[in-house]
């Protein structure tokens, strides 16, 4: 039997649409997940010295391919979006970053979660990929939209942002496909039952 | 994280006066296009970066950011001189995205520098999150000590991989690595979120109310700090109303 978070705790049907129908094992992996692509992606950018190209795109493979991880361990709606909130108020509160970008990150959350619905729910093969893929995309986009505001009067500024935002997204493709092989791996090994 | 020990400000002010600071400074630094208002916002923010007690990575960031300025206005220049279609006039405006930048990265070291695990926990206690996301928040900020000492076991193990002609290199450590960090964390993720589920399964969900004794003193500081920065948020206001109006005058 299914005991779900928000009806353990007794809050109404808004909230429980809000907050998905997470179990609390489902709930933990989700924190557990976002904490570990966030400090992650940090761990990288300071190992490789800084932000260069390949530490930038090193970051965004592992955080992508964490996040492929996790969908497929949970199939379930607002797992996405929770995921997205969690990595952000993290950036938020440890590095005082992403002020701006963290609701932006929840709506991406959101359209990947409407677009896996879309294209054959939680359940289907490719629904992981598929929304962590639009999640980067919608994300990336945003970053992007926000670096051209700041950066307005500087055209070729904004360009030097573009390219590092590229770099990043270029990352995220290859973790789409690095997640896959390592979800196989982890089914392989036992690991991952979903 | 730095102990919050000695006679600064921002230790002692509330992470949500921070937040707001952060947040309404980037605002202005967004909608504002005026240099001197920017430049203003910009000193101020500098200054409030710089009361946090720690000033050395405050002077790091804001040198950093003249050096990449020069920088970036030498290489347009040096294109200019060679390519026509890059030749620009050098106007004020142009400095307006590194004062947008100095604005927001100072505003935000000060929530980096002072934050503390104890202040995320105890934030996280106070603010009225829903339930499920309190669990969800409070789950990932317990997380993070363990997973840093994680971390720090597989850099380790990465630096020890690499051959000795690349360490001089850093990034060069970083080739092949994804297998060499992804594997790890996803295994430890896998079985810590198990840990955790179980162990709150044996529990039940715990809400906690907000503990009575958090460690909040001084509220005049926020409020303080915050007319102040309304102060400064208006005359940079009005200094950017006046460039607009000169500059239609003109």
């Amino acid at each position: 039997m299914r005991t779900t978070v928000a009806r353990n705790l007794g809050i109404d049907r808004v909230t429980v649409w809000l907050w998905g129908e997470l179990t609390i094992r489902e709930l933990a992996a989700v924190a557990v997940f976002a904490t570990t692509a966030k400090i992650s992606s940090i761990a990288i950018a300071l190992m490789g010295g800084g932000m260069n190209p390949l530490s930038l795109a090193l970051k965004n493979v592992v955080f992508t391919a964490l996040l492929v991880v996790l969908l497929t361990k949970v199939r379930r709606p607002r797992a996405l979006t929770l995921f997205a909130l969690t990595t952000a108020l993290i950036s938020l509160l440890l590095l005082g970053r992403g002020m701006f970008l963290a609701p932006a990150s929840i709506v991406a959350g959101l359209v990947g979660e409407l677009v896996v619905e879309r294209t054959g729910g939680f359940e289907a093969r490719w629904a992981p990929i598929v929304g962590a893929a639009v999640f980067d995309l919608v994300s990336k986009s945003f970053s992007l939209g926000l670096s051209l505001a700041f950066m307005r009067e500087q055209e070729a500024l904004a360009i030097v942002a573009a390219i590092v935002i590229g770099i990043g997204y270029a990352g995220s493709l290859a973790g789409l496909l690095f997640g896959r092989v390592l979800v196989k791996e982890l089914r392989h090994a036992g690991l991952l039952h979903a | 994280m730095q102990d919050c020990s000695t006679l600064d400000i921002a230790c002692r002010l509330d992470i949500r006066t921070k937040l707001l600071l952060g947040f309404g400074g980037g605002v202005a630094a967004l909608v504002l296009t005026s240099p001197s208002a920017l430049g203003l916002l910009a000193i101020a923010a500098t200054v409030y970066a710089l009361r946090h007690g720690k000033p050395r990575p405050v002077i790091v960031l804001n040198l950093a950011l003249v050096v990449f300025a020069l920088a970036y206005f030498g290489a347009i220049e040096a294109l200019g001189a060679v390519i026509e279609s890059f030749r620009q006039p050098l106007a004020a405006t142009s400095l307006s995205p590194f004062l947008r930048g100095a604005i927001v990265a100072n505003l935000m070291l000060v929530v980096g520098l002072t934050m503390k695990f104890s202040d995320l926990r105890e934030a996280l206690d106070r603010w009225p999150l829903p339930p499920p996301l309190r669990v969800l928040a409070l789950i990932a900020a317990r997380c993070v000590p363990s997973l840093m000492k994680d971390l720090a076991l597989i850099r380790d193990a990465v630096l020890l991989r690499r051959p000795t002609w690349s360490r001089a290199v850093l990034p060069l450590a970083l080739v092949g690595a994804p297998r060499l960090i992804a594997v790890p964390l996803v295994v430890g993720a896998l079985r810590t979120s198990d840990e955790l589920a179980v162990a709150a399964e044996l529990k039940g969900i715990e809400l906690r109310p907000a503990p009575d004794g958090n460690r909040r003193r001084e509220p005049w500081r926020d409020v303080a700090t915050i007319a102040v920065a309304v102060v400064v948020l208006l005359v940079a206001c009005g200094l950017h109303v006046a460039a607009r109006i000169g500059g239609v005058s003109s």
